[in-house]
């Protein structure tokens, strides 16, 4: 735990003291140095989305594939792992087409407040202990705030591109997004409870490296806010089965079907960037964010202790958070491939009739919780000992029901049927 | 056309004129519905048909009565076979040809073949008008080892062209009987996985049960066929109730729609009479290979040009994966049919969605349409 | 049930002269326009008859002066099966529509009246169905001619192919002389034409 009073390191930070300190500027460069810091930043942040959501639109071809008894994208580089390249290249190579009867301004503009919102987000994406571009005291209200720019985007492109079935999308995605941002904010006020805090690095700080020791294990009320967040987060990234903003079926394409090009690219982006997003704050505020399990009672049996700085901590740190948001991504991406969509009307209900109350209980129950806690601690021990059992059982049978069915399936065995 | 919806359209009340098609995901081929809509929510869908009008009882006027076997695989491209068989019997018929019994066998053999064939796209695409794409490919999969059956008895994948006035084109060929009964012996399983993996799904089911809803009494008033009437109660199936080649002679049940999971007569219901007819069909083939006798596989003495009496005319239907699918053949004493009438199952069943999506949403009529399982080509011919 | 067991159940009710059974060609009952409604309503609702299903719903142009509507039913209780024919002039055909007997005859009518030009008075909503709406003339009628140009589309393959001849003053491609040779056989047919047979 940071003692109060005391921010953890960030990049911006560490990027500013370290060009002070080489160049020797005097104070006045301040605001110049820091503009610089933070565009340096943004810019590996940049280069993260992208490289993160390139391959991962072939990461999902190839699940999908497997999970429907096809290959998948094979051509372009090993194992087709290059034809994130090629499908940016041509959507490059597009024009970019505007409708003559489009409102043109607004057209132009919703890719943008699109891919601004989700990107926005990564500033306090903890990604190790200084991985952060910055580490904000308010950070998960900031995330559920800056995500909230994406509705007025895509309602925006369904109502410029003027055509009824782009603003029937737009339509579906506003009512949606915020009928799910509720029981999202509310299952996330959930660890914030159990750490005392808000900020993404405190509240990972707050946690141990150890699965019993996450804020999922916390209590059973935090085991459920976990997958009311989950559920939440996919129908507020347009995932199936909460995909019916762009219903292929039904809509066509819903809000982006005017969109060519680059615009249209802008939105892809702003989806699997999306992805990212919701998986790594499940991962921060459940899963116990960047903690690599055992470290700590390692160097402290050599008698040191772990820096913040260390390069290598941090690179452990970025390995653990990745593996464990990836995780969490390849999840979502086998539940969009295995499940139907809901039709609107079911959507809301979902939202308003079970989630909404549900993680009321989650966060009442869980401040319940703690108060009982402090008057028997044993209850904690328990708690947190059950709950790891059920997570590690949930998992374990996850995996045999998978095994079973492909001993049904009577298929081939051999390592590549994860991906 | 378009102007009668609009002139219903209540603007007061935010109501939009909505074209889903020609060119729509979820029409199942080039399909124009005008929706008045209000919001989301449909007060009519009004379906315009033609855009893929051939001209095929035209075309049957000038074609002398074997050569128009061809063009009828294009009736239905999903299910070609029942078109060449419903054609092949009403001139058989019209012209009082015998079949031997062999090809009555394979063409029970190859209906039944490709009824399964077909139920698979139409429970597939029902499924991905859902938005679940997998269970559809698992059918694909399905799907292309009965395209390869149908390579090696037909010599072609799609447009079978099969059935001959009188028989049938091609014998088994070696070892066919085998290699189908083996898929059949791994298709069961099959339906069980596809079942476990989105028949029983909750979200699935609630997005089919108790929509679009037609009770027996409607069904019977519109003409439906084929699974749509006998999903909404009624027993009325073709194979036993107007009997024709061997079918009398296998053993099958009926499959009726049960409302097991809404009421009686909902899309869920569409959707699961199809799955039961596929088990229905792999008990008919296990029972056709087990009898099927030798012998000649077209009729000995069929003239190479046919000359039904003057003034004859026949009716002859087959239950085809889509529903009735009949041909009335009128001659006038020449080589070619003076008419040539095609009924398809298609045809009522889109006539009936009128009248079905009032107050539905634009997801459920989505659903609606794909479980009446309608082709295009069909409908318009 | 047979044909006469039919017709005389429906004369029973509507007196002589309703319905004629025709025995040859097609067995049916032949009704008169003028009688057309009322004896579908019987067939429909007559209980043991119950021709509850109407299964198709066919027009026929018989020239020079004919024309029949025939429809075929089926009772889904009794699983029997019915031919009705009904006939009427070719200068002005027209018969009473039953779309209020059976719902689904409404599209089978409006086929009926696109193709061949039959009047089904009483139907709710005639127009076109298969044709575009601005089409002129019934194609499925004997008399029927291919006009020149459809839409600004040759009908004739002549016509069509000049319509693509590429304009006077293009250097010409000749033929070389022995695949000429070879196509001007008259006995030899062209492959495509075996694989028809």
């Amino acid at each position: 735990m940071m003692p109060e009073g005391m921010t953890s390191p960030d990049l911006v930070g560490l990027i500013e003291r370290w060009v002070v300190s080489t160049l020797g500027l005097s104070g006045n460069w301040a605001p110049v140095v820091l503009l610089g810091a933070a565009g340096a930043v943004a810019a590996i942040m940049l280069t993260f989305v992208a490289v993160f959501a390139g391959p991962v639109t072939w990461v999902e071809r190839r699940v999908a594939g497997r999970l429907q008894s096809r290959i998948g994208p094979n051509r372009v580089g090993p194992q087709g792992i290059l034809q994130w390249l090629a499908d940016g290249i041509k959507n490059l190579l597009k024009e970019d087409l505007i409708p003559e009867a489009a409102d043109s301004l607004l057209f132009r503009l919703a890719p943008y407040l699109v891919f601004g919102g989700m990107f926005g987000a990564f500033v306090v994406l903890p990604f190790s202990a200084v991985g952060i571009a910055a580490d904000l005291d308010i950070g998960i209200v900031y995330v559920l705030a800056i995500t909230s720019i994406v509705v007025v985007g895509l309602i925006m492109s369904g109502w410029a591109s003027n055509n009824k079935w782009s603003l029937l999308g737009g339509m579906r995605a506003a009512a949606q997004i915020v009928s799910y941002e509720v029981p999202t904010a509310l299952a996330l006020l959930v660890p914030v409870i159990i750490s005392g805090s808000l900020s993404t690095q405190g509240i990972i700080r707050a946690q141990g490296a150890w699965p019993w020791e996450w804020n999922i294990a916390h209590s059973p009320l935090a085991f459920a806010a976990f997958f009311l967040y989950f559920v939440g987060a996919l129908a507020e990234g347009n995932r199936t089965p909460f995909d019916i903003p762009e219903a292929e079926s039904e809509l066509v394409s819903g809000y982006n079907t005017e969109y060519s090009g680059f615009r249209f690219l802008a939105f892809a982006f702003a989806e699997w960037a999306n992805l990212w997003i919701m998986s790594a704050v499940a991962t921060t505020l459940f899963l116990g964010g960047w903690h690599v399990p055992g470290l700590e009672e390692i160097v402290g049996a050599m008698g040191a202790k772990v820096a913040d700085t260390s390069v290598l901590y941090n690179l452990a740190g970025l390995v653990v958070f990745t593996a464990k948001s990836s995780l969490l991504v390849l999840m979502v991406i086998q539940v969009r491939w295995t499940l139907p969509r809901l039709r609107v009307d079911q959507l809301m209900s979902v939202s308003w009739k079970y989630l909404v109350p549900l993680s009321f209980v989650a966060l009442v129950g869980t401040a319940a919780w703690m108060l009982a806690v402090v008057e028997v601690p044993a209850l904690d021990v328990v708690a947190r000992g059950l709950t790891f059992v059920a997570f590690a059982f949930l998992t374990v049978s996850g995996f045999l029901r998978a095994r079973q069915n492909r001993i049904l399936a009577s298929e081939k065995r051999d390592w590549k049927w994860f991906i | 056309m378009e102007r009668i919806v609009l002139r219903q359209l209540d603007r007061n009340q935010g109501e939009m004129l909505l074209n889903m098609g020609p060119h729509h995901p979820s029409t199942h081929g080039v399909i124009n519905f005008l929706l008045q809509a209000d919001g989301e929510i449909i007060k009519q869908a009004i379906p315009e048909v033609g855009y893929l009008h051939r001209g095929m009882e035209k075309i049957a006027e000038q074609t002398a009565y074997h050569g128009y076997m061809p063009y009828t695989d294009r009736v239905d491209y999903l299910a070609a076979i029942f078109a060449n068989h419903g054609y092949a019997l009403a001139v058989e018929r019209l012209a009082g040809i015998e079949v031997p019994p062999r090809a009555e066998y394979l063409r029970v053999i190859a209906s039944e073949l490709n009824r399964i064939a077909s139920h698979l796209i139409a429970v597939g695409s029902m499924v991905m008008d859902l938005g679940a794409f997998t269970p559809f490919l698992l059918g694909i999969r399905e799907r292309e080892k009965l395209n390869d059956f149908f390579e090696e008895l037909v010599g072609s994948r799609l447009t079978y062209n099969y059935v001959r006035i009188g028989g049938v084109a091609h014998d088994l060929t070696p070892g066919f009987a085998e290699r189908v009964l083996g898929f059949l012996d791994r298709f069961i399983p099959f339906l069980e996985e596809y079942d476990r993996l989105i028949s029983y799904n909750e979200i699935f089911v609630g997005r089919l049960a108790n929509i679009g809803v037609i009770d027996a009494g409607e069904a019977t008033a519109w003409g439906l066929s084929g699974p749509n009437i006998r999903s909404s109660g009624v027993s009325w199936d073709l194979r036993r109730d107007d009997p024709y080649s061997v079918y009398p002679d296998l053993e099958f049940d009926v499959v009726v729609g049960k409302g097991w999971r809404g009421v009686l007569g909902d899309c869920y219901d569409r959707y699961y009479a199809r799955i039961d007819e596929m088990r229905q069909s792999v008990r008919i083939l296990r029972q056709a290979f087990a009898r099927i006798p030798e012998g000649d596989i077209v009729a000995p003495k069929v003239p190479r040009k046919l000359k039904p009496p003057a003034g004859a005319s026949c009716y002859a239907a087959v239950e085809s994966a889509r529903g009735e699918l009949g041909y009335w053949v009128a001659s006038d004493g020449t080589d070619r049919p003076t008419r040539l009438k095609i009924r398809t199952g298609s045809f009522t069943a889109m006539e009936i969605i009128k009248t079905k999506s009032r107050g539905l949403m634009i997801a459920d009529l989505v659903a609606l349409i794909s479980s009446l399982d309608v082709v295009a080509p069909e409908i318009d011919r | 049930m047979t044909l006469d067991e039919i017709a005389a159940n429906v004369t029973g009710s509507l007196g002589e002269g309703a319905v004629t059974v025709k025995s040859d060609g097609e067995p049916c009952l032949v009704v008169e326009p003028a009688m057309a409604l009322a004896v579908m309503r019987e067939l429909r609702d007559r209980p043991g008859l119950e021709f509850g299903y109407l299964r198709c719903l066919s027009g026929q142009d018989l020239p020079p002066d004919r024309m029949a509507v025939v429809y075929h039913l089926s009772s889904i209780s009794s699983r029997g099966k019915l031919t009705v024919r009904i006939e009427v002039s070719r200068e002005r055909p027209a018969v009473p529509s039953v779309v209020g007997i059976w719902p689904t005859a409404d599209w089978y009518e409006r086929e009926a009246y696109d193709l061949l030009g039959i009047d089904f008075p009483g139907h709710p909503d005639l127009r076109r169905i298969m044709l575009p709406d601005d089409w002129e003339g019934h194609p499925l009628r004997k008399d029927w001619k291919d006009p020149p140009e459809i839409y600004g589309i040759p009908t004739t393959r002549k016509a069509a192919l000049d319509a693509v001849r590429p304009p006077e003053g293009l250097p010409k491609v000749e033929p070389k002389k022995e695949a000429g040779a070879g196509a001007a056989a008259p006995d030899e047919k062209p492959p495509a034409a075996q694989e028809q047979e």
